[in-house]
């Protein structure tokens, strides 16, 4: 995977493997990680993929885009709002 | 199939044997996995949540509804409990069917008590049966909030038809509730097709699954607004004191119960692959079989000895008390039934055996016909002896 990594977050972990489901399906790499501490001190799980995949990763995502709460970019040690390319 | 399982004829309390792959499942899941299901990124919580996500699809499509609105429960009756203590606020309307079975009638006598909630009782036909006219009828004499009802009888199996009922209820915009606790793996249910806006199952009956494991599939209008009946860890915002606004997570307080839910997916799997259609079918032929047995032995009444759609469940009273019965078939023959009142006294006020209840059987998907025969020539001879 890139080093330039993004990460999704959403509302429920019933929607983090909705949106892997939704991704391994449309060819989309991506890793399962825990929610990044900068955007929330959960102990969920957000989806990390390319950055360079983020704009396909949104429109695969478009059915849940009310689920999705943020997209995040990795930026040193770490993630900060990111809007895209 | 040891002797044990053949003659185990108390399904409808909780079907056994499950198909070896049911404990299978849970006992991999136990030993491989942690719990703590999505609230962590290890491979141990990753496949907890994975588990919980295949599950919630797999049975939202068997009950004919969204996995988004499916939560799990521990039971059909706490399912029941969230709904019913959600909708009915104070001085709420509700109407039961007359064979509830206590999982609706005790919490419906709770909000009366304290709530002021009004409870009116359906009528029904010759066997409890709730009729759409009937049903029309009363919602249209007076306002009603919500509809509450089972699908199959746990005392004498015979279903109601939900597509017709849950049709009035639309018509009259009407909440429709469904205790699906017997009917959910045995007979087919579609809960957008019927116009449920709460169905309530269990996992270790005709599902397959095991005890302590249960859901509640809702309709887009009340998921949207039905309360949690517990507060708690949720693994997400965990920030906020308040339980979080969307589903599943604002009605899964706490820790799931992942082991079985292995196990309960594993059942519905089997069922989905079996077919409810066949499983329907299969537990038919067990019943006209039992039926055409009983009704030949003299002295017994039967309940619920009638055409429509059921379960594989029957019962009877006969010659001596249901408890004399069941413990001589236990002590004498080997024989697992359940007698008394079913925890469901308001079915048999309804059928006119309440207070000494009836002998209840219930064969279930492994049960083989020669077995039915087996069970029925041992109730004739206690019958036969005492007259």
């Amino acid at each position: 995977m890139s080093a330039d990594l993004c990460a999704f977050t959403f509302l429920s972990v019933h929607d983090v493997l909705r949106a892997e489901k939704l991704l391994l399906e449309a060819g989309v790499k991506l890793r399962l990680i825990p929610v990044p501490s900068q955007v929330n001190p959960d102990c969920g799980l957000a989806v990390q993929v390319a950055c360079g995949e983020v704009e396909q990763a949104r429109r695969v995502l478009a059915p849940l885009s009310a689920r999705v709460t943020g997209c995040h970019r990795l930026e040193g040690a770490a993630f900060t709002p990111w809007e895209g390319a | 199939m040891d002797e044990r399982g053949r003659l185990y004829f108390d399904n409808a309390a909780t079907s056994f044997p499950k198909p070896t792959e049911v404990y299978d499942a849970m006992d991999r899941f136990a030993r491989t996995y942690a719990g703590g299901a999505g609230r962590s990124a290890h491979e141990h919580a990753i496949a907890g949540a994975r588990l919980m996500f295949e599950l919630r699809n797999e049975l939202a499509a068997l009950l004919g509804g969204e996995a988004e609105r499916l939560v799990f429960t521990k039971s059909a009756t706490e399912a029941l409990n969230l709904v019913l203590r959600g909708v009915l606020s104070r001085g709420a309307k509700v109407m039961c069917g007359p064979l509830e079975h206590n999982a609706v009638a005790r919490p419906l006598a709770h909000l009366a008590a304290e709530n002021e909630v009004v409870v009116r009782q359906a009528v029904g036909d010759e066997h409890g049966r709730m009729t759409p006219a009937a049903l029309d009828e009363a919602l249209a004499a007076g306002v009603v909030d919500a509809v509450v009802t089972l699908h199959a009888s746990n005392v004498h199996g015979l279903a109601q038809d939900l597509s017709a009922l849950g049709e009035v209820c639309r018509q009259h915009d009407v909440l429709f509730i469904v205790d699906a606790a017997q009917s959910a793996g045995a007979l087919p249910l579609d809960a957008r097709a019927m116009h449920i806006d709460a169905l309530c199952v269990t996992g270790h009956k005709a599902l397959l699954g095991p005890t302590g494991t249960g859901a509640l599939l809702l309709s887009p209008r009340l998921a949207e607004r039905l309360p949690p009946l517990l507060h708690g860890g949720t693994g997400s915002v965990s920030e906020q004191e308040r339980m979080p606004d969307f589903l599943p997570d604002r009605l899964e307080a706490g820790t799931p119960n992942t082991h079985g839910l292995a196990g309960l997916l594993a059942g519905v799997r089997y069922v989905a692959r079996r077919t409810v259609a066949e499983i329907e079918a299969h537990d038919r032929a067990l019943r006209e079989r039992l039926l055409g047995c009983l009704r030949a032995i003299p002295g017994l009444r039967l309940l619920g000895d009638a055409s429509g759609p059921a379960t594989s469940t029957v019962s009877f009273t006969g010659p001596l008390p249901a408890g004399d019965f069941a413990r001589l078939l236990s002590e004498r023959y080997g024989v697992a039934v359940r007698a008394g009142l079913h925890c469901a006294a308001r079915a048999h006020r309804t059928l006119g055996t309440f207070p000494t209840g009836a002998v209840r059987l219930s064969p279930g998907l492994f049960t083989p016909p020669d077995a039915i025969d087996e069970v029925c020539a041992a109730v004739a001879e206690i019958a036969k002896a005492r007259p």
